[in-house]
């Protein structure tokens, strides 16, 4: 009997319309960025190294060229990564914010004026750790980010 | 075959009350976020720009710095709003997962 009734077309019919429905759901949890170690590990390393090379601005630009030019280099590198994952538009944008309008107006006036006054490094550094915690976060919004 | 449809339709007419109330609750609970978050984050805004421009005043830093801050945080607005877009994305799928599961239970059930 029980046989019977899953050859059935009511059966086959109710089986593919959940398939369907079950694919949906899929399809919408796809609609965030997966995490992947990459991302997340270039933006461990803007972390351990962009606010710390920032309040080193109170000192002479020529002794930290070549460390500015490794941080633009890795936010140029995180850049570029994170534009080949997919529904990644808030992580780009962020991204390409605090490379843009935080670090390198930064190094830019830094290079420029040879020094950066201490309250000015000290707010500049704020703006730059408080951007990171935001990336943070938005990576922890991917699906399968660790918790 | 119209039977099986005659069915789904009231198992998932079944759903309407359920799923107008998890979405619109979820839009209230959003919503209220949103305006607190955005007033706090206006009230951040404001309090750092005042900051910079006392200190601008009071010789503590120069222009250009001034510039170079106001743009800087201008930067940290725009990352912290796209901070709650990738929030409320993520939210918003975790409603629209519940929608499809309870459809998929309703349908379920028939068999």
């Amino acid at each position: 009997m029980k046989n019977q009734s899953k050859s059935s077309p009511r059966f086959s019919f109710f089986f593919a319309l959940a398939i369907a429905l079950s694919s949906l759901s899929i399809g919408l949890s796809s609609c965030t960025a997966t995490y992947d170690a990459v991302s997340s590990g270039n933006l461990q390393q803007i972390t351990n190294t962009l606010p710390t090379l920032m309040s080193k601005g109170i000192g002479n630009f020529a002794d930290y060229r070549g460390e500015v030019a490794k941080a633009k280099e890795l936010l140029t590198t995180a850049i570029t990564h994170a534009s080949t994952v997919k529904n990644n538009k808030e992580a780009i944008g962020a991204l390409t914010t605090l490379n843009e309008k935080i670090a390198l107006p930064f190094f830019a006036l830094w290079e420029e004026k040879g020094k950066v006054s201490g309250p000015a490094v000290d707010e500049a550094v704020s703006n730059a750790r408080k951007s990171l915690e935001s990336l943070t976060k938005i990576e922890a919004t991917k699906k399968g980010a660790p918790k | 075959m119209p039977d099986f449809k005659n069915d789904i339709s009231k198992a998932l007419n079944g759903l309407d009350t359920q799923v107008i109330l998890m979405v619109s609750d979820f839009v209230k609970r959003r919503k209220k976020h949103y305006e607190e978050a955005a007033a706090k984050l206006h009230l951040e805004l404001k309090t750092d720009v005042e900051r910079y421009g006392v200190m601008l005043l009071e010789g503590v830093i120069t222009k250009d710095e001034f510039e170079m801050l106001v743009n800087s945080r201008t930067g940290l607005l725009k990352i912290q709003i796209l901070e709650e877009m990738a929030i409320s994305k993520a939210k918003f799928e975790e409603i629209a997962i519940e929608v499809a599961k309870l459809a998929i239970k309703a349908v379920f059930l028939l068999l």
